[in-house]
Parts: C-alpha cells; sequence; structure tokens
C-alpha cells in the first residue's frame, strides 16, 4: 500500500509499485501542474514508488 | 531517467526542451535560463536598480534569489493589502520578511490600511469591483511609486508561463486589443513616472518556478488567497494545460507566436498620452488616477460609517 497526501487530505493507493506518472493518472491529476515528493525527495514521474513509500503531491498551479 | 549532464538522478524531465536534469544541475540550468531571457529581452543593463515585487508566493521569492544570485541589485517590496482571513498578509509578509533576511537585502512593506485607511476586503466592498482587480490596481499603483521612491530602474515582477498564458488566452477569449497590446515581457519606461516593467520568469512554467523553489529551500506561502479560488485565471490555466498535457510545448508555441505577432495589436491600439494625476503625481490617462478615484470613495466611506 502506497501512502498520498494530496490536497491536504491522506489517501491510500493499494498497488505494490507503480511509476509516480501512475500514481497521478489514477487520482487524474496532471503531472504538468504538480511536483512529487517520496519520503520527503523530490522525484520525476518516470520514478517508481512501492508499497510503504509515502507521497507528497505538491501544486504548482495558484491563481496569482 | 539520468541527467544528461552528469549522468545522476533526475528529478525533471524538460520536454519541451528533450532535457532530463537532477538537483543541481536544474538549479544551474534554471538560473542561466533566466539570464538568457533577461538577455534577449533587453530586460536589465548591470547598472540597473531592480525592485522586486514579492507577495510570498514561489514565484516573486524565486525570482528574488535568481536575480541576486546574477549580481543584481535588488530590493523587495512586499504589499501588505490587509487580508486577514487565515491571516494570509501576515503570514505573507513574515515569509517574505524572512527571505530578505537570508539573502540579505532591503524589503520594503507597504501596508494598504497605513496608505488609506483601509485593506482590500473594505475597498472592495465600496469600490463594488471584483476583488482582483481592485487588488491589481493596488499593486501596480505601488509598485510603480515605490520604484520611483527608492530609485529603482526597473521592476520586476515573478509572472511566470502559466500566467502569461492564461492572461493571453483570458484577452484573446475577449478581444481585448488594449491589453493584447500592452502585453510584454519587458514594458518599457513611459513618460517621467512609468517605470520599465519585467517579467524574467516569463518561460518557465508553474511546475518550473515551483521545483526551483523547492530546490532551493525557499520557504514559501503554499496557502491560496481565499478570494482567488474559483477565479477565471485558475480555471484558464486548468484549460491550457490540458492542451499542455496533449500537445506538450504548447503554452510556449503559443506565447512566443503571440510575441512574433504582436506588432498587429500594437497598430490597432490608440496610443494614449500619459499625464500627471492631479491628486499623486503618478501617471495616468485621466485627470485623476483610478487609484486616487478608489481611495476617495473608501476615505468618504468611512467618513459616513
Amino acid at each position: 500500500m502506497i501512502t498520498v497526501y494530496w490536497e491536504g487530505k491522506e489517501r491510500h493507493v493499494e498497488m505494490d509499485s507503480a511509476r509516480v506518472s501512475d500514481i497521478l493518472k489514477h487520482l487524474g491529476v496532471l503531472p504538468e501542474v504538480v511536483i512529487v515528493a517520496r519520503n520527503g525527495e523530490v522525484v520525476s514521474e518516470e520514478e517508481v514508488v512501492r508499497s510503504g513509500d509515502k507521497v507528497k503531491i505538491i501544486k504548482a498551479i495558484s491563481g496569482g | 531517467v539520468k541527467c544528461r549532464k552528469c549522468g545522476g538522478r533526475a528529478v525533471i524531465s524538460l520536454k519541451e526542451h528533450k532535457l532530463s536534469l537532477c538537483k543541481t544541475h536544474y538549479v544551474e540550468w534554471f538560473t542561466d535560463y533566466t539570464r538568457k531571457t533577461i538577455v534577449k529581452f533587453g530586460m536589465l543593463n548591470h547598472g540597473d536598480r531592480v525592485l522586486v515585487a514579492v507577495s510570498g508566493g514561489k514565484d516573486s521569492l524565486a525570482l528574488w534569489d535568481v536575480l541576486n544570485t546574477l549580481g543584481y541589485d535588488t530590493i523587495g517590496l512586499y504589499i501588505d493589502l490587509g487580508i486577514e482571513e487565515e491571516n494570509y498578509s501576515g503570514t505573507s509578509r513574515e515569509k517574505c520578511a524572512a527571505f530578505a533576511r537570508r539573502i540579505g537585502r532591503e524589503l520594503k512593506i507597504v501596508k494598504i490600511e497605513d496608505e488609506i485607511g483601509a485593506g482590500i476586503p473594505y475597498i472592495r466592498k465600496v469600490t463594488r469591483r471584483p476583488v482582483c482587480s481592485v487588488c491589481g490596481l493596488t499593486k501596480r499603483y505601488y509598485m510603480n511609486k515605490v520604484a520611483i521612491e527608492t530609485g529603482a530602474t526597473v521592476l520586476a515582477t515573478g509572472h511566470n508561463l502559466d500566467d502569461e498564458v492564461s492572461q493571453l488566452f483570458g484577452n484573446i477569449m475577449n478581444w481585448q486589443i488594449d491589453y493584447l497590446a500592452q502585453q510584454s515581457p519587458a514594458l518599457p519606461e513611459r513618460g517621467e513616472g512609468l517605470r520599465k516593467k519585467i517579467k524574467p520568469f516569463c518561460y518557465f512554467t508553474e511546475k518550473q518556478t515551483l521545483l526551483y523553489t523547492l530546490l532551493r529551500n525557499i520557504d514559501y506561502v503554499e496557502m491560496d488567497c481565499r478570494y482567488s479560488l474559483g477565479a477565471t485565471t485558475l480555471s484558464n490555466k486548468e484549460i491550457i494545460n490540458q492542451i499542455e498535457h496533449r500537445s506538450p510545448g504548447a503554452k510556449r508555441r503559443f506565447y512566443d507566436g503571440f510575441l512574433r505577432n504582436k506588432s498587429l495589436f500594437e497598430a490597432m491600439d490608440e496610443n494614449v498620452e500619459l499625464r500627471k494625476c492631479a491628486r499623486c503625481g503618478m501617471p495616468t490617462v485621466n485627470e485623476v488616477c483610478s487609484f486616487c478615484h478608489t481611495s476617495s470613495k473608501v476615505t468618504s466611506a468611512m467618513g459616513r460609517s
């Protein structure tokens, strides 16, 4: 199980491992508008996340 | 994916540049790309004193950081709009002050409530104008005024590619020729009182500025201004990024295409003469500037209450 923090909420994704891009797709989030951190480290969308990892999705778009 | 420069682990793949970079080389690339943008649009000379308008958000603090790294003479400006909900203005001001201390530069703070007696929420109520319009008017007025007062020759803002494309999209949707004629990465100084304005981040996406901010450990305000929620700018950005997702590089092509053809809009626009506002002396097209009109409405409303 992968723990994902997004929009102030904690979610659990039932996957053993997945690419960051697949998690974003699963949540319906465009990779163009976020940065993802795995266990506190910024990673690219091509990186793999495994069960037990904590993933934080940080929003890039603001109202300005 | 590996960094093209060193073979280390890449943190981003820049599809439009066909480039993958690690943390160190991304920060280096970002700084150098800003320098190239400054040169491309003739934004700055090394004798310039730059007033950087900072909001506490990622883009403006990142811009101040990069200009400082590039060796420019900078001074920050924070405009306290008096938005008390969730202590938005207070938190933003503190983030700007902390960043100014970190880089050892001066930060000017203008508190709107001290200037005209009330903050943005009250001004919005009195004028009945959309809040983003009141906010924009107030910020533009003080950015230019403080630039003059501090002897700054150029005013820099952290607008990024998403901001620029979203604004362009909105202006085209409404065919606002005058706004299209005036939208530019570098607006020259005009008349006696309108300072040069530049947007050195106009080619970076919001994702790219966020990544730079995170990698440089810049503490920024993550929450959105509550008044911006539901704003057209945000929905435009959503639409534009869906297009970008299907067609990488679409935002940049749209923006570059506009810059190449901007003269068409300039030719259609009436070049109005600027004069000094009869009350405050700042440049305006009318006898009294819009800000003075707004400010006097606030003063009379406060006198009545």
